[in-house]
Order: structure tokens, then sequence, then C-alpha cells
């Protein structure tokens, strides 16, 4: 018995040894992730030769399986505004919104060509992870962090901060106040009509 | 050993029983099939720092004249201060323009001094004295920034907002100013103690005086066109979202 239970102790301090390192690694890993991502993008904006269209796309198809967009989707209008929406109305919205958060970042990453990236260490929050870098152009630095979660085999971002402005909580504040005053009718002719202005 | 055993077993079974009592418990119309809004809700409760932003995150009691004062500005940007700032561009290289614009960061030394100072920032007090010092001196009455590119100093922006934030003052009201756009009641008041902090404002000539900050809108604005463009076309609801970033930006400049 006494061996019995040693041998359990000596089972139980392996798999700490073990897991533990692999554990603290999971931030390294992940802004190695960010790191890769991040200047494939770098890549393709400094390519003077290839179109933006072409751009846009290859950018696209870099970040694409490392942001969740539909969950980013599904947070920005939040708990309570989300199951007031019907099935249809849900998938709905996720489509509109996907193709503007898409169309917005797109613009956004090919408006700062000059950019140079510094990286802070990645923390560990709960069960999340974060990536502050720091994105430094000619006039000015933006602090940015990545958000990251476990989704299932890999990390994918769910939230990204820029100078404290995380970009889920600023699209959320306006659909609170659009479906404060409307219907989700509204929210859907807004969506439509700024994504096309 | 056993008695291990027989933990694990009882609650094992005790979890059992809730989750049966839990069945018992639904209404039969809970079984109907499950909708993506349930699959959802876990998935929302993953992501609770969302959420405990209530909807009333700030305080706006002048909603009517902040959206007003909201679309003034943004007309004012794009009728007056972006064609003038980009003429100006045209005459100035833009290599002279960053010139001017670090001139105009040096010059707000006493401000970031003080407000670090009053905050107990040591080290972001000392790093504007190097800076200061440095710019000053070898970086030509401040045109260059040889603190930061040479020696990895870089600024430690503070303001009287930030102070009086840093004591527990929180923002009141929002308020959008005008030309200056969004702000709240904490942080107007403080613009005042930091202007008798501001060197510019102890020129003595009136013409100077005046044109000095237009000068150094312009001669700003110019460096950043296509930023305010940016920001502006993600939005939905313009006063919202200039609001809203404007608190959430403001809350981690405080905290910092």
């Amino acid at each position: 018995m006494r061996c019995f239970i040693s041998l359990w102790i000596v089972l139980a301090m392996m798999v700490c040894l073990i897991s533990t390192p692999a554990f603290a690694d999971e931030p390294q890993e992940v802004a190695g992730l960010l790191k890769n991502k991040i200047d494939s993008v770098l890549t393709v904006l400094e390519n003077k030769d290839m179109p933006e269209a072409e751009k846009k796309k290859k950018i696209m198809a870099i970040v694409n399986p490392v942001i969740d967009f539909e969950l980013m989707a599904k947070l920005t209008l939040g708990k309570t505004n989300w199951a007031r929406l019907s099935q249809a109305e849900q998938e709905k919205f996720i489509e509109l919104f996907v193709e503007r958060l898409k169309a917005s970042y797109l613009d956004k990453t090919t408006l700062y060509a000059d950019q140079k990236v510094v990286y802070h260490p990645a923390v560990k929050k709960g069960n999340k992870i974060h990536v502050p870098v720091e994105v430094v152009t000619q006039e000015e630095t933006a602090e940015v962090l990545y958000k990251f979660y476990s989704a299932g085999s890999q990390w994918r971002v769910y939230d990204v901060e820029i100078n404290g402005v995380s970009l889920i909580r600023s699209y959320r504040s306006q659909f609170d106040e659009i479906l404060r005053n409307g219907t989700v009718a509204d929210l859907f002719e807004e969506l439509k009509r700024a994504a096309n202005e | 050993m056993v008695l291990l055993t027989i933990l694990v077993v009882s609650s094992a079974a005790a979890g059992e029983a809730a989750g049966h009592l839990k069945a018992a418990l639904k209404a039969p119309g809970d079984t109907a099939e499950p909708r993506i809004g349930d699959a959802g809700e876990t998935e929302f409760d993953a992501f609770d720092e969302f959420e405990s932003a209530a909807p009333p995150e700030v305080y706006d009691p002048l909603i009517g004249y902040n959206r007003i004062m909201t679309r003034v500005n943004d007309r004012l940007y794009f009728w007056v201060l972006k064609p003038a700032a980009q003429a100006y561009g045209a005459v100035l290289p833009k290599f002279a323009r960053q010139c001017i614009s670090r001139f105009f960061d040096n010059l707000g030394y006493p401000i970031r001094l003080v407000n670090n100072l009053l905050q107990f920032k040591i080290k972001g007090a000392g790093v504007e004295t190097l800076r200061f010092g440095m710019n000053s001196t070898l970086g030509i009455a401040g045109f260059m920034d040889p603190a930061e590119e040479g020696f990895q100093l870089a600024p430690s922006d503070e303001d009287f907002g930030q102070t009086l934030g840093y004591y527990g003052v929180n923002g009141g009201f929002h308020l959008v100013l005008p030309v200056f756009g969004p702000s709240n009641f904490r942080d107007t008041l403080g613009r005042f103690p930091d202007n008798y902090l501001d060197p510019l404002n102890y020129i003595r000539n009136t013409y100077v005086n005046a044109g000095v900050p237009v000068l150094e809108v312009i001669n700003g604005t110019s460096l950043r066109i296509g930023h305010y463009e940016s920001f502006r076309k993600d939005a939905m609801d313009m006063y919202i979202l200039f609001r809203n970033g404007y608190t959430q930006n403001r809350k981690k400049e405080i905290e910092e």
C-alpha cells in the first residue's frame, strides 16, 4: 500500500514536471504565432509591385485562420442583444458584421505602410493570453494589445485593443445605442449603410 | 486511500443527482431544439469581460449638445482644418513639419514633469527631464528627438486630468469641446492648470499668442491626414464611437 502511494506521488510529480514548462511556454508560443503572422503581413505590405486588391487578398489569407471574426461578431452584440435575434437574424448579423470588420481591418493595416512592430512579453490572463505590441510609425506610437483565447487545438484572436480602446467594446457601445432606440431591422440598415459609405 | 475513494465516488454521485434534479426541474418547453443562442450563451460567459460594460457606461446629460458639437467639429475638420493642413503640407516638406511637431512636444515638458511628480512617477519625471535636457541641446531646441532615437527614452505623457484620475476623481459628465473634441468635466477642468504650465501662454505678443496654437494644430493635422477619416469610417454612430473611444483611452492612460 505504502509503495502504491509513493508510486502515485512520483507519478504526480512527474506529470507536474512535464506539464509545467509546457504550460509556462504557452504565452511565448502565442507570441511566436502572432509575430509570425505580423511578419508575413508586413512582407506583403512592403511589396511595392503588388496591386492593392491582391495585397488585401493575401493579407486576409494570412490572418483569417488566427482571427475569430465570427466570435467577435457575437461578442460585439453581447449576450442580451444576441438572444433578441432569431436564428436567421443571428446568421445575417454575423455575415454583415464579419464583412465589415474584415474591410475595416484591411483598411487600417494598409494605411500604415511604414510601420515597425516592437514586441513585449505575452501575459496569461486567466485562460486567455494577451500579447502587447507597439506599432511605431514616423508620427506616433500605438500600443496594440492582441487578445487570444484557446479554440481547441489553436489560439485565436477575439479582441484587439488600440491605445486602450477595445474593438469589441467600441462596436458594442454603438450596437447598444442603436438597439436601445431602434429595432433589429434598424441595426441591419446601419450595418449596410455604413459599410457602403 | 479508502477514504479518498469514497470521497470521489460520493461527490460524483452527488453531481449526478444534481444533474437529475436539474433535468427534472426543467419545464417541458425548455427541451426544444437548441438555437445558436444557446451555444452562444456559454461562449458569452467565457468572455464576460465585455459583459461588465453596463449600458449607461458614460454619464451624458448633455448628449443633445454633445451630438451637435460632434457634427460641428466634423464639418470643421473637413471644411477648414483639413484643407488648411493640406495647403500647409504642400508648402512645407514633411521633415520640417515633423521637426516643428517635436519642437512643440518638447515645450510641453513642464506640464509632463509636474503631472508625473504629482502622481509620484519619479521615473517618468526623470525620463522627461533627461529628454528635455538632451533634446533642447543635442536636439537643437527640440527640433530633433535624439533622446528617443539614440537612447530609447520614450516620453511619459501625463496631464492634469490624468493626475485627478490618479487621485480617484472620476470623469463626471461627458463634454465635447469645440475644436478639441471629446472630453469630460474632469479633463476639461484639467486643461486650466496645464495651461499655466504651458510656456506658449507666456508669450507677450497678442498676435503671436493667438497664432502659435493655430500653427500647432495645423502642423499636427498635416502629419495625421487620413487617421481621422479612417477612424470615422468605422462608425455606425459617430458620436457614440468617439465618446466610447475617449472614455476607454483615458481609462487606460490613468491606469498606467
